[in-house]
């Protein structure tokens, strides 16, 4: 159901001690994401925009504050069901793929449905994200995109409720880039997953519902775009 | 290279577990090499100095009875320097609650220099005042706490013969005082030596103005055989029993068997550990290397020289090697010690002076730098290799590679995704995961030896004293009896069978090759004292002929069905043909076997026996028995199994500990290992395991990714390990496996089962070590880094 927040974030702070510095990585952050959104989270690096996401994935730990997932308060749970809660909700992409070396493809998705409850059919997710010819390769024999491909296909096949990536198109060229964001944005048209993007380019926030922009660990601005653009039209 | 060295201090510290533990394997390898290596110095320095300054006997005869003038016809020998007459007998004695046998030899009335001289350690030489003043040997002096002044009362002819304790001595003669070699190891309050007045001891012991033994000291670049052949020949008339040198002496033989071991286990043992240290700094120091190629292309873009760089991984191997000789000479020295304490348990040395020696540093530094140097430069050579251009470009992506389990469908499709990942792993680091084999291969080995080692002294323990030495109690009596004269004993109470035993001395020989050993001969079908075949069968006796042990068969190159010349040590017996009939197991001495019957043919004497072998009806009558025995005149000593055998398992304690001793060390390799080449593993992987960790797998399911790596080539190492362990075994024995005492390497299943659980449990440990470091792995931190 669109309008349903599925995340909520309310005050989350983040400090970490460097030495004798504490550095703020987030200082009090508060905003929602609704079902079904797409949404960019928008700023320079530094800004404390991994922070939240790696927060919000379970792969971190606030300071303080609240984050709500799915009627569930996240930051009070132990380690053990932080770790179910990443394997049953969360679906990660990284700048950096990070997939297993030393599996295909199509092991690298199905992986993930050995620890999964209500995983999709590994062989149809990975055609749907256009690599249906190339099961069988290791990574080390795929180019960078379909790379991201496989590790896309990795975060879907598990069903999960929100799919967060972290400069998803970072490390790829500009044509390239632009496929997986389409390919990002077929997840969250057609498959009606929820898609968060974090990122410092400016371009990407066109395609957004939502375009949360951060800078020095606080919330600048939260924006409603109400016309998004389709990938194909956005240009950097 | 001030910054350099900054860098290395640092880099040290980040691995400090992967470095201290390699130091660890590297002190230990030095630290045993200078132990065992000191251990032999010292036993050796102290013997080869107490034989020389107490004048050791080069030659040993023994015969029945010759005139005290025979020690001048001896003396008169173009090669002896030195000769000493003396009369040596054994006679039976009741102390502290024990029927124990004493060795009672002669020594002049008034101090002089002798051959086979003895060490005061307590009181005093003899005086001119009374005639029945005796020393006591140190050992059996200890074990029955004698004093001074006390008196100790030893059987001779049937009469209590009562002698004054004037003194405790040592002789060089008997470092292992045992009385023959049917005994393993010394009992001191069983046997010990008494030596007595020479005037008084011809007196009471029945040879006035004769001697039965000499003790010969020869000229240097004299031929021992030779001049053993020529001692035989002048005392032919008076019966000699046997000429032996020191190659044969029980307490040399032993002492220097034990030495050997020693010297060879010194060699050995921290090969052992240096490579396996190798083996980690190799693998190691090359992944370091490899992880710091950016590092290294700057160096070398800033102008560092090859040399520099590489210097500069170097100095890793060379402080582990450093620091590993210097902290091992030093635990060395202090294990020294504790090795030469432990000999001194079972070989009475005066080790007065025990002495340190730092110069063993010498050898164990640079064999240990040779080794890490060798080893970190094979692995850092490739510094050479890296250009700073390439260097600084990120790393190609590591390549997955199918392999060829995945041939076998059946079986790959029904592994999960943790298992494919290991598994391809392994295959993707064959050198690596073989490597770290090499280490566990060690470590089980090891473990197996350990337990081998007491499966084989308890082999040899059953055999001996089960199934050859079936008896309760055997007499031995102090001339030859017939076999009428033994239905005395057979009549005493409780006493259900017995068999009558013939011992004498014999001189073995084929062609050129000739060996003196024990002759024994024992009735037809004998039941308790029997002779078996290797694998514990029983050899029938022949009505005719003699059998051989198998390791006489090899001295002589003699089968079943050839002849050899039998000279029995027997007043006026010339030497006979006689057919070998068959070959024969023997654990702890050797002799040659017939039956009575063939016994009376070499002899002429009827069927006589001097010792006599006894069953009981129950065990707790022994005491009742061994009283009636003693009564007995004829009755020169009785020997009980099961105090011989409780003996043996008190002296066994000491080595039962060494096990475990090997067993930790063992585990130190196998852990070390492991770690080490896991901890290489994790760190490389940090990526893949992160992901895993977002992905949802849970803590020990992301564990088992290195774990079952490391179970997987544990169960590899295993599986050469046990094999190799147990050719080691053999060989180790075979070092051990001497005339005197077969020592075979028998394990037991059990041992190659516990020998694998353990080592599967150190690396069980390892593992747990290593929990922390994959615990510790921040998903946040790892997963945003290029790679």
């Amino acid at each position: 159901m669109m309008g349903e927040k599925i995340v909520v974030v309310k005050n989350l702070k983040k400090e970490y001690v460097m030495g004798e510095v504490i550095v703020k990585a987030a200082n009090g952050m508060s905003f929602d994401i609704d079902k079904e959104e797409f949404v960019v989270v928008l700023g320079p690096s530094g800004s404390g925009k991994s922070t939240v996401l790696n927060i919000i994935g379970g792969m971190d730990r606030p300071t303080s504050g609240e984050v709500w997932v799915n009627g569930t308060n996240i930051v009070g749970i132990s380690d053990k069901e932080l770790t179910i809660y990443r394997r049953k909700y969360i679906g990660f992409v990284f700048q950096f793929y990070n997939l297993m070396p030393n599996l295909t493809a199509i092991e690298n998705v199905e992986l993930v449905t050995e620890v999964s409850d209500s995983p999709l059919n590994a062989k149809d997710v990975l055609r749907d994200v256009g690599l249906g010819e190339r099961f069988n390769n290791f990574p080390a024999q795929l180019s960078g995109g379909e790379q991201q491909r496989v590790a896309i296909a990795r975060a879907l096949v598990k069903n999960p409720l929100l799919l967060l990536c972290d400069e998803p198109t970072g490390a790829l060229d500009y044509k390239t880039g632009k496929s997986i964001l389409k390919l990002l944005h077929k997840v969250n048209k057609e498959m009606k997953k929820t898609v968060v993007i974090i990122t410092h380019n400016a371009a990407i926030a066109a395609m957004a519902d939502k375009v949360i922009r951060v800078k020095s660990g606080e919330i600048e601005s939260i924006e409603i775009n109400k016309q998004p653009q389709p990938p194909e039209r956005i240009e950097w | 290279m001030g910054v350099l060295n900054k860098k290395l201090v640092r880099d040290l510290w980040q691995s400090r577990g992967q470095f201290i533990s390699v130091l660890i394997v590297v002190i230990i390898g030095v630290m045993f090499y200078s132990g065992i290596n000191s251990a032999f110095r010292n036993l050796s320095d102290a013997s080869e100095k107490y034989y020389r300054e107490y004048r050791l006997g080069d030659l040993w005869a023994s015969f029945y009875r010759a005139p005290e003038s025979v020690e001048e016809k001896i003396k008169s020998l173009p090669f002896v320097k030195k000769a000493t007459g003396r009369v040596v007998k054994d006679a039976k004695i009741d102390i502290s609650e024990e029927n124990a046998v004493v060795r009672i030899i002669t020594l002049p009335d008034e101090k002089r220099d002798i051959v086979n001289d003895i060490m005061i350690t307590s009181g005093r030489y003899f005086s001119v005042a009374d005639s029945n003043q005796c020393l006591v040997e140190e050992g059996f002096f200890t074990a029955h706490n004698l004093k001074i002044g006390d008196s100790i009362s030893p059987v001779i002819d049937g009469k209590e013969v009562k002698l004054k304790v004037v003194g405790s001595v040592r002789s060089p003669e008997y470092v292992y005082a045992i009385k023959d070699e049917s005994e393993l190891v010394p009992d001191n309050r069983k046997f010990g030596i008494v030596y007595v007045k020479k005037s008084f001891g011809q007196a009471v012991l029945g040879f006035s103005g004769s001697i039965n033994n000499l003790s010969l000291l020869v000229k240097e670049g004299t031929d021992i055989d030779k001049a053993k052949d020529d001692v035989k020949k002048a005392l032919k008339e008076f019966g000699v029993t046997e000429v032996i040198d020191r190659e044969t002496q029980i307490s040399c033989k032993m002492l220097s068997e034990e030495m050997e071991g020693l010297k060879a286990t010194g060699g050995a043992f921290p090969i052992v550990f240096f490579i396996v240290a190798a083996v980690i700094i190799y693998i190691t120091m090359g992944r370091m290397v490899e992880n710091q190629r950016t590092q290294i292309g700057v160096l070398k873009a800033f102008g560092f020289s090859n040399l520099q760089v590489l210097l500069h991984y170097l100095s890793f191997s060379a402080l582990i090697a450093i620091l590993g000789s210097a902290i091992g000479s030093l635990f060395g020295m202090l294990l020294g010690k504790v090795f030469t304490d432990l000999e001194n348990l079972y070989f009475h040395l005066p080790v007065t002076d025990m002495k340190m020696y730092p110069e063993l540093a010498i050898p164990a530094s640079s064999l240990t730098l040779l080794f890490c140097l060798l080893a970190g430069y094979n692995s850092c050579k490739r510094v050479f290799r890296i250009l700073p251009s390439e260097a600084m470009r990120p790393k190609a992506p590591l390549k997955g590679k199918s392999i060829l389990i995945e041939k076998i469908t059946v079986l790959w499709s029904n592994l999960n995704y943790s298992w494919k990942i290991t598994l391809r792993n392994i295959f993707r680091y064959k050198r690596r995961a073989l490597f770290t084999s090499v280490g566990v291969i060690f470590a089980s080995a090891l473990t197996f030896i350990s337990f081998g080692r007491m499966d084989s002294i308890n082999y040899m323990i059953y055999q001996q004293y089960n199934n050859i030495q079936n008896y309760d109690i055997k007499v031995n009596f102090s001339r030859f009896l017939n076999m009428e004269e033994l239905n005395d004993i057979r009549n005493i109470p409780h006493i259900t069978k017995l068999e009558p035993v013939a011992e004498l001395g014999a001189e073995i020989s084929s062609g050129w090759k000739k060996k003196d050993m024990g002759f024994i001969a024992l009735i037809d079908n004998p039941e308790i004292y029997k002779v078996t075949d290797r694998n514990g069968n029983p050899v029938r006796l022949p009505a005719d002929g003699i059998l051989i042990p198998d390791k006489l068969s090899k001295t002589l190159d003699t089968r079943p069905g050839d002849t050899v010349y039998v000279k029995l040590y027997f007043p006026g017996k010339d030497k006979k043909e006689i057919q070998v009939k068959g070959i024969i197991a023997q654990y702890i001495g050797t002799s040659v076997c017939s039956s009575i019957d063939g016994i009376n043919d070499l002899t002429g004497e009827g069927r006589i026996a001097n010792s006599a072998v006894i069953k009981l009806d129950s065990g707790g009558n022994e005491k009742q028995v061994i009283d009636k025995l003693k009564e007995m005149p004829a009755v020169s000593s009785i020997q009980s199994k099961s105090d011989s055998l409780n003996n043996l398992m008190k002296s066994m304690e000491p080595m039962a500990s060494l096990t475990w001793v090997m067993i930790i060390l063992a585990a130190v390799l196998s852990v070390a290992v492991i770690y080490n080449i896991a901890a290489i593993n994790i760190f490389e992987r940090q990526r893949e395991l992160a992901t895993l960790k977002v992905l949802g797998f849970k803590e020990s399911e992301v564990r088992s990714l290195i774990f079952n790596e490391n179970y997987i080539i544990t169960l590899f190492g295993v599986l050469i390990g046990l094999p190799f362990g147990n050719w080691l075994g053999n060989l180790m024995f075979s070092v051990y496996d001497t005339e005197t005492y077969s020592f075979v390497f028998v394990a037991e299943t059990k041992a190659y089962f516990l020998a694998a659980i353990l080592t599967l449990g150190f690396t069980f440990l390892a593992n747990l070590i290593l929990t922390k470091k994959i615990m510790s792995i921040s998903m946040v931190e790892v997963l945003k880094s290029r790679e």
